[in-house]
């Protein structure tokens, strides 16, 4: 596992959002898999951690939110350190129930496609996701939510889940978001057949520094070497 | 002909570029080939679950992290080091909470090639650091752990004290074949959210670009005090940092936080020193060593 050099192929912006493109030919990656990115300048010293958002016809894709400093320099910079995939793959079934919350969206996006049957829930503050996640709509069932009611089911992500679980029973659920959304979640399901993405400052990605700890019920275990997708019955929150 | 081999305290190694503990483990996807030595992560005898997270933290051309010294103990190092024995020379870096730990792990340990006795990881609290700024800890620990093995032993020294030299010359009359200078500074990193300390484990040890000319300081003030060879290791991420170690005064170099953004630096170092020696037409690494001390 290396670090290669890349040029962006596109790069593309919208509502606060930035979706990056790159042609890549190694190893395919597989749902829950993530990257490690970085640049040559050193002041923005370790890598950092992007799921997969979507592999298609050697393209690999990425969706970022902007938040801190590497994640705004994103627009003006065109070359990246890449390496990847890492982590382990996310269990695959035929059905599923994703919910993601915000940016939460980005590895889900790439899993549901791998999902015969599926609902899709999408939740935002605002109105933003659905620019990137479209293409699932003809695929599954996708159901928006934002908290300001500017798109789809005004309120929070977790509410359409309890009235879906009611219907679909046995289907395994997967969350990726804000750890209050994960938490009320694992509340909802009980933490049967659901599994969390969870995410933790990294330093190596290849579960050399034991950087990126999480508590769970068997002790600390790394989201990069023993997740990112967790059985939500071992996480255990503070 | 090699221009880089050379001997550390007893222990030959292939070049003087080492791979720092806790930066890798044995199984990431490290090439250890291309070291002289790698340095384990740091053991004790019956393991440590590690601090509360957030555990490592980016500080702009550097790191600060409180692992906390997470480890399956002695036993399960030596099943990994079976597993990964004969692919380069293997070094221990051991811990203890009392004196007889450190000889206890030191017997313990099968197919190393050297043993690094850490006496300075600032983020555990019943052990390593409060050690290392002792020179009388540091000199039974070191004297100790002579003893027991036979293999080359170092002794890594923290640079949080203004004892070094007397600390350094402490390891050297118990014996120890080498020091390392040195292991993280500690620091800390506040929310300006919230107003608390980012990390788990409250402070941190701080490593990377942003140490390196208060490390190259330590080497070149021990240089002039200590007999034995010197391993640098403070935020290298260059072959040009190795050689201003070089000229310091060391004899030998750790890379650690490095290979987090990059796994080929040692591989892209090497190239570069070879490189280096052939312009210049130096004989030998060795033969720059020290030629600033009085500069
Ligand atoms: C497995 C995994 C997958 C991920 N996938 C994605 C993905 O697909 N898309 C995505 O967008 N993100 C993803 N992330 C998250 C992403 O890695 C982070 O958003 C990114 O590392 C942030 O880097 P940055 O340099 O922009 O932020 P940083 O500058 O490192 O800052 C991080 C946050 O801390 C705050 N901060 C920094 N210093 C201080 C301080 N002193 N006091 C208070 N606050 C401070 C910043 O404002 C910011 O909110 C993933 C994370 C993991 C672990
Ligand atoms: C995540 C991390 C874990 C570390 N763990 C250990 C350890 O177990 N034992 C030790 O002696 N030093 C440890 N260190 C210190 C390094 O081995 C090295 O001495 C220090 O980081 C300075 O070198 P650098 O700037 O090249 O990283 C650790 C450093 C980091 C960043
Ligand atoms: S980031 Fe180093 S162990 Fe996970």
């Amino acid at each position: 596992m290396k670090y290669r050099r890349i040029k962006t192929l596109t790069k593309k912006q919208n509502r606060g959002l930035v979706k990056i493109e790159f042609n890549w030919d190694g190893e395919p990656p597989m749902p829950g898999q993530f990257f490690m990115l970085t640049l040559e300048r050193l002041d923005i010293f370790l890598p950092r951690p992007f799921s997969v958002f979507d592999f298609q016809n050697g393209v690999l894709s990425f969706l970022i939110k902007p938040i801190g400093r590497f994640t705004n320099i994103l627009m003006n910079t065109d070359t990246f350190n890449i390496m990847g995939p890492l982590g382990n793959p996310a269990p695959l079934f035929k059905s599923g129930i994703f919910i993601g919350g915000g940016i939460g969206v980005a590895p889900l996006h790439y899993h549901a496609k791998q999902t015969e049957n599926f609902v899709f829930i999408a939740g935002s503050l605002t109105d933003d996701l659905r620019f990137f996640i479209s293409d699932l709509e003809k695929r599954g069932r996708v159901i928006y939510t934002t908290e300001d009611g500017s798109y789809g089911v005004k309120g929070v992500v977790t509410e359409p889940l309890e009235e879906i679980l009611k219907e679909e029973k046995n289907i395994p659920v997967f969350a990726c978001g804000p750890v209050p959304m994960l938490k009320k979640v694992k509340e909802i399901t009980g933490g049967r057949n659901t599994y969390l993405y969870m995410e933790q400052v990294m330093g190596c990605g290849t579960g050399g520094c034991k950087g990126c700890a999480i508590k769970t019920k068997d002790g600390y275990k790394m989201v990069c070497s023993d997740g990112p997708v967790f059985n939500a019955m071992e996480v255990l929150f503070e | 002909m090699n221009k880089l081999n050379v001997n550390i305290g007893g222990l030959e190694l292939k070049n003087p570029l080492l791979l720092a503990s806790g930066v890798w483990d044995t199984d990431s996807s490290v090439e250890i080939e291309v070291y002289g030595a790698v340095i384990l992560k740091g053991v004790n005898l019956n393991g440590r679950k590690g601090n509360p997270p957030p555990r490592i933290y980016d500080i702009q051309c550097g790191v600060i992290n409180s692992i906390g010294l997470e480890n399956g103990g002695v036993d399960e190092l030596n099943r990994k080091i079976e597993k990964i024995k004969g692919r380069t020379k293997l070094i221990a870096n051991i811990f203890g909470s009392t004196v007889e730990e450190y000889k206890d792990v030191a017997e313990r340990l099968k197919g190393i090639d050297g043993i690094e006795i850490n006496v300075s990881c600032p983020n555990v609290k019943d052990s390593g650091i409060a050690f290392g700024r002792s020179p009388e800890y540091v000199e039974k620990i070191a004297a100790l752990v002579k003893k027991v093995s036979n293999v080359p032993v170092f002794v890594k020294l923290t640079p949080d004290t203004d004892r070094l030299e007397d600390i350094a010359l402490a390891a050297e009359k118990a014996g120890a074949d080498a020091v390392v200078c040195a292991n993280t500074y500690t620091g800390i990193v506040i929310d300006i959210n919230t107003g608390k300390p980012i990390l788990g484990g409250i402070t941190g040890g701080v490593s990377g670009p942003c140490i390196k000319p208060l490390t190259v300081y330590r080497v070149w003030k021990l240089r002039r005090v200590l007999k034995i060879p010197i391993i640098a290791s403070g935020g290298i991420a260059s072959w040009q940092d190795v050689i201003e170690y070089i000229m310091a005064g060391a004899d030998a170099v750790e890379i650690g936080s490095i290979i987090f953004r990059n796994l080929d630096a040692g591989t892209e170092i090497i190239s570069g020193l070879n490189k280096y020696l052939e312009e210049k037409n130096i004989h030998h690494i060795l033969d720059i060593r020290g030629g600033v001390h009085d500069g």
